[in-house]
């Protein structure tokens, strides 16, 4: 099935088309979400949506890209959504007195110490947080090309961005983390 | 090589997964520096983490659970008076009645000559600003007759 007949065929309603398009793209979408939410069931959730998104707004497609393009693209800006949405509720929580709940432990690069096992977890989690402190193009164009090995051609498509404007962002991205980790570091 | 391009290599390393022909010159200094070692080792650590939860092969119920969300996404559209978009198509049709009420009722004016003022309607407005004198002489004939005639 080429990308116009599976999209014709979801205009239609056609069953067969969803079935094809969810089989042959669930992986990628999947670990495109997981990439940036770094939680399975976060990740099964948002590419669930990403699916129905497609299947209800087919008739939207332009078709100047390939539908995985299409796909990819929706698949980050949920999970960018997402993270907004959590880092929101965090926040209230946060705030608020009666929750009883503390989420402060990702607001910031957490300082090395302790012994081994702990420094290996905090160092961990100290890239984590530098990773998801990089400017929003620059935290896509990273993730999509060190988890998800998209070819920067892809990661061109998915941004629509031209192929030097993506190798500048994973440029900078790296600049970026390591200048973030140096303070980590000290 | 300093840490500085250490710290790129295996950055570098966990963008790609290769680090070329520096790769030797990075695991030397690795050798010898604990900072970048560190660093390395949670580079890996959030690889392995990441690579431990990624998915290698298609769920086969994936397509099931898509399907069973469509239909509860739908159920709640069904559940409201009209969907969101049945309103806005509402509201674009009140507007544009409202526009053509409003055309008509300017158009009808222009046809009727009803926002037009009388022709005398300053004349009149000039005579009556004249302080109420009369100057017709027949009225005032007619008014003498009816005041001064005896016979009246």
């Amino acid at each position: 099935m080429t990308d116009s007949e599976c999209i014709q065929g979801l205009i239609d309603g056609n069953e067969e088309a969803a079935r094809w398009l969810v089989d042959n793209h669930q992986l990628r979408v999947f670990n495109i979400c997981l990439g940036f939410l770094r939680n399975k069931h976060d990740a099964e959730d948002i590419a669930q949506d990403v699916f129905v998104e497609v299947i209800r707004n087919a008739a939207s497609f332009r078709g100047d890209a390939k539908v995985s393009t299409w796909l990819h693209r929706i698949a980050v800006n949920r999970s960018l959504n997402y993270i907004r949405s959590s880092k929101r509720r965090r926040l209230w929580l946060e705030l608020n007195p009666f929750s009883g709940n503390s989420a402060g432990d990702a607001a910031g690069i957490p300082v090395a110490g302790g012994n081994d096992l702990l420094e290996q977890e905090d160092l961990k989690h100290g890239l984590e947080c530098a990773i998801d402190s990089l400017p929003q193009n620059q935290r896509i164009a990273f993730t999509l090309s060190k988890l998800e090995d998209l070819s920067y051609q892809e990661i061109a498509g998915v941004m629509n961005l031209s192929l030097p404007a993506v190798e500048s962002l994973i440029h900078r991205a790296k600049m970026n983390l390591q200048k973030r980790l140096k303070k980590f570091f000290a | 090589m300093n840490c500085q391009d250490a710290w790129l290599l295996i950055l570098e390393r966990s963008v790609s997964g290769k680090t070329g022909s520096e790769g030797y010159e990075l695991e030397e200094h690795l050798e010898t520096c604990s900072a970048c070692r560190k660093l390395a080792g949670a580079h890996g650590a959030v690889l392995s983490d990441y690579s431990g939860l990624r998915r290698l092969e298609a769920d086969p119920v994936f397509y099931e659970k898509v399907q069973l969300k469509l239909k509860s996404t739908r159920r709640v559209h069904s559940g409201l008076l009209l969907p969101l978009r049945d309103y806005r198509n509402i509201g674009s049709t009140l507007a544009g009645l409202a526009a053509a009420v409003i055309l008509g009722i300017w158009i009808g004016g222009l046809l009727t000559g009803g926002n037009e003022l009388p022709g005398n309607f300053t004349a009149t407005a000039v005579s009556a600003d004249q302080g109420g004198e009369i100057t017709d002489d027949n009225t005032l004939a007619r008014l003498e007759n009816y005041f001064f005639d005896e016979n009246h």
